[in-house]
């Protein structure tokens, strides 16, 4: 074992020794290390695209909502919309790398990262539209300061869900970094210039002394654990209760029990939609084609379209259910969403989002990493505007009732909301500082889980020798007692999680105290993964 | 000389100057009706607009509009549309809000009672237009409200089990109080082992 191994395998814990990649520890810190060509134009561009909501944000302070396309008829509209899809978008990158570090989906390890990055740059600017929708900044000490508090109020308990949630995503994000802070901390010794020494800095207070000894490892996996359960039902918590802003008020469109689900599907489609956009610029700007490979692409494709196809069909349902209820005000709603006034926003929804992904995935020939990115990308954008699709029309339903008028509902004007520079400015303000923030975030941390996976390569190359074994092929260095049908053969062991969930990995061929008894059917075998303080994976 | 002479006592000369009495007579006749309309406007009604505030049992402010301008003929003052708006600065503009409309007496009166949601300075608004949609007449006045209706005045009556909506929020509260502390005690506790200074080698 070399001194590296052997310094990796002290990291790490295990027995099993890590095997460095120069390489991938060489492309994971390139954002960090080197500055793109084009790296400072884009962050100008975007910069410059921010500085322009920032002043729109000011005009309509000092001259009123009115300037927003805002109108007694039109009260909600797009800064709503934005909060919804923004918040909503964020759940995708922390739920799907949750959902792949408990199911011990192997392949997610070059995705992670990237994933929880996008989620913890979207939620903040998400939230901040909490700002421009109240109008007056001022507001917003009510919301925080607690003597104002009204535990009626939905925008209250939207605040506790999201501000919880932005603290579950930080956690998230920052725990899996741990084991990386010493390699990247080893990359920017020695280098000069203030962000190299604020890199230093940062290592440092974040945790740059891990080791990866065994209590640490154990401490970081049952940490990592409980997040990634925790964050699942916090995500869909939290877009239930935004959903009740609408859902608890007494206006055709919004007070619908179908809507919790509804947005938190909807968040979910948008939010995987978003990291496969992300991860795709990513790999063609960093070039990380090497490690992100398009069938990751194509698996997030599939997770894609079961999201989509559920969301569509919940709209169906949604519209059927209240278009043929009898109700006067629902149907009124429902015609101008369908053929009415709304028909553009609402069909484009239906083919950008609903149909064309789906097709995508269905024909072989488009199944494919540009045939995921593209529609993903249509993804983004249609769920946004379907998030205009839910949130105006029923605003500009004229409900003013009057006894006097025949069923109690008064045959008014629809309103209009009227886009104005204002709230695009801010919107697209928005959007760049996803981008903008991505940019900076990793030009501080590494933009692959370098340790995670390390130790997923490792692990491949050793079932990979394992394999050879079985075929009687002994692989170097591999010990006898791995031949195969030896007793405490890795091929052998049964289907289960690795022998702790939690504990180091033994070498293979040597049963873990406690762990499951081997000799179990030859199939389970490769699909355990190993204890790594990723949970292992499944290829 | 001779020559304007011999134009002006020719027959296109003549031609000439019978069109341009007859422009300008056309233009005369179009400024007739305008003098016309601008005369109905003077005739048309005035408006006077009154405000008071109430503490009965709700805090309400009567708005009284009476028409006048057109006391000869009552027949015209009575069953006219006024609709009464109050001036609001959540939108740009300084728009109204319609608050809603009264009917005039035969003495040309016409009453709103109206329940503010808000204390402070208002304008209050009355207006009547034609058929058309054209005003015709409208008054102004400012009065400062000094109570106000809560607006959850209903909701509050209308939600269900209220003793178990507050144990809800109780149960609520200490979920999120829970997981704050859960995710806070992680995060240190990773940070202080990570952080946690090498061991020396034995």
């Amino acid at each position: 074992m070399s001194d590296q191994q052997a310094s990796d395998a002290a990291r790490t814990g295990s027995d099993v020794p890590v095997r460095p990649r120069e390489n991938l520890r060489t492309v994971a810190m390139r954002p960090v290390l080197e500055t793109p060509r084009w790296w400072w134009p884009a962050v100008s561009v975007l910069g410059a695209i921010v500085v322009l909501g920032i002043v729109a944000w000011a005009v309509q302070v000092a001259d009123g909502l009115g300037v927003a396309g805002y109108n007694d008829q039109a009260f909600w509209a797009i800064y709503e919309a934005n909060l919804v899809a923004f918040i909503g978008v964020s759940y995708g990158g922390a739920v799907v790398s949750a959902i792949l570090r408990i199911t011990k989906a192997g392949w997610r390890a070059p995705l992670t990262r990237i994933a929880e990055a996008t989620a913890l740059v979207t939620l903040p600017v998400g939230m901040l539209f909490i700002v421009p929708h109240l109008g007056s900044p001022q507001r917003i000490w009510e919301l925080v300061w607690p003597p104002y508090w009204n535990l009626s109020s939905p925008i209250l308990w939207d605040f506790f869900a999201v501000s919880t949630y932005l603290l579950a995503t930080i956690v998230f994000f920052y725990l899996p970094l741990v084991p990386d802070l010493p390699i990247a901390a080893a990359r920017v010794q020695g280098r000069e210039g203030v962000r190299m020494r604020a890199c230093r800095v940062l290592y440092r207070a974040l945790g740059g002394s891990w080791e990866g000894r065994a209590s640490q490892r154990r401490l970081l996996e049952g940490a990592i654990g409980l997040v990634a359960i925790m964050i699942i039902p916090m995500a869909v918590s939290v877009h239930s209760v935004l959903s009740f802003a609408f859902a608890s008020s007494s206006r055709a469109g919004y007070l619908e029990t179908i809507l919790p689900v509804y947005f938190v599907v909807a968040a979910l489609y948008s939010g995987i939609a978003l990291v496969v956009v992300a991860i795709a610029a990513a790999r063609r700007l960093f070039h990380l084609e090497a490690y992100i490979h398009p069938r990751h692409f194509v698996r997030l494709g599939f997770i894609l379209v079961a999201l989509g196809a559920v969301y569509l069909y919940l709209t169906f349902t949604e519209y059927l259910v209240d278009g043929y209820s009898g109700t006067a005000d629902l149907a009124a709603w429902v015609h101008q969403v369908v053929v009415g006034r709304y028909w553009i926003p609402f069909w484009f929804y239906f083919l950008a989002a609903g149909v064309v992904p789906l097709v995508l995935m269905a024909v072989r020939r488009t199944r494919t990493m540009a045939g995921v990115v593209a529609g993903s990308s249509l993804v983004v954008v249609a769920m946004w505007v379907k998030r205009l699709v839910i949130v105006i029309p029923p605003a500009t339903e004229p409900l003013v009732r009057s006894p006097l008028a025949a069923g109690g509902v008064l045959a008014g004007d629809w309103g209009t909301y009227r886009f104005t520079w204002v709230p695009i400015s801010i919107t697209l303000a928005a959007t760049a500082a996803i981008p903008l923030l991505l940019l900076v975030l990793f030009r501080f941390v590494p933009i692959l889980p370098v340790t995670e996976m390390e130790e997923m390569e490792t692990y491949e190359e050793e079932i990979a020798e394992a394999v050879e074994i079985t075929a009687g092929v002994p692989a170097p260095g591999i010990p006898a007692s791995l031949a195969r049908g030896a007793p405490g053969a890795y091929v052998n062991r049964p289907l289960g999680p690795p022998a702790s969930a939690f504990a180091p990995a033994p070498p293979l061929g040597h049963p873990a105290p406690g762990g499951p008894p081997l000799g179990g059917p030859i199939a389970g075998g490769p699909l355990d993964g190993p204890a790594t303080p990723f949970g292992g994976g499944q290829r | 000389m001779r020559a304007v002479a011999r134009m002006v006592g020719t027959r296109r000369m003549r031609s000439l100057g019978l069109a341009l009495a007859v422009i300008l007579g056309g233009t005369a006749g179009a400024v007739v009706p305008l003098a016309t309309a601008a005369g109905a406007s003077g005739s048309s009604p005035s408006m006077t607009l009154r405000a008071t505030g109430t503490q009965a049992r709700v805090p309400s402010v009567v708005l009284v509009a009476r028409l006048g301008g057109r006391a000869s003929s009552p027949a015209t003052q009575a069953g006219v549309s006024v609709t009464f708006s109050v001036g609001v600065d959540e939108f740009a503009g300084r728009p109204r809000l319609l608050l809603g409309s009264g009917t005039t007496d035969a003495a040309g009166v016409a009453r709103f009672v109206y329940h503010p949601t808000w204390t402070g300075r208002q304008d209050f608004v009355a207006s009547v237009t034609d058929a058309t949609g054209t005003l015709v007449a409208q008054a102004t006045t400012t009065f400062v409200v000094t109570a106000a209706v809560p607006p959850t005045l209903s909701a509050e009556a209308t939600r269900p089990d209220g003793t178990l909506g507050r144990y809800v929020v109780g149960v609520l509260l200490a979920i999120l109080v829970l997981l704050w502390i859960v995710l806070v005690t992680v995060l240190v506790r990773v940070h202080r082992v990570a952080g946690r200074q090498p061991r020396q080698a034995a």
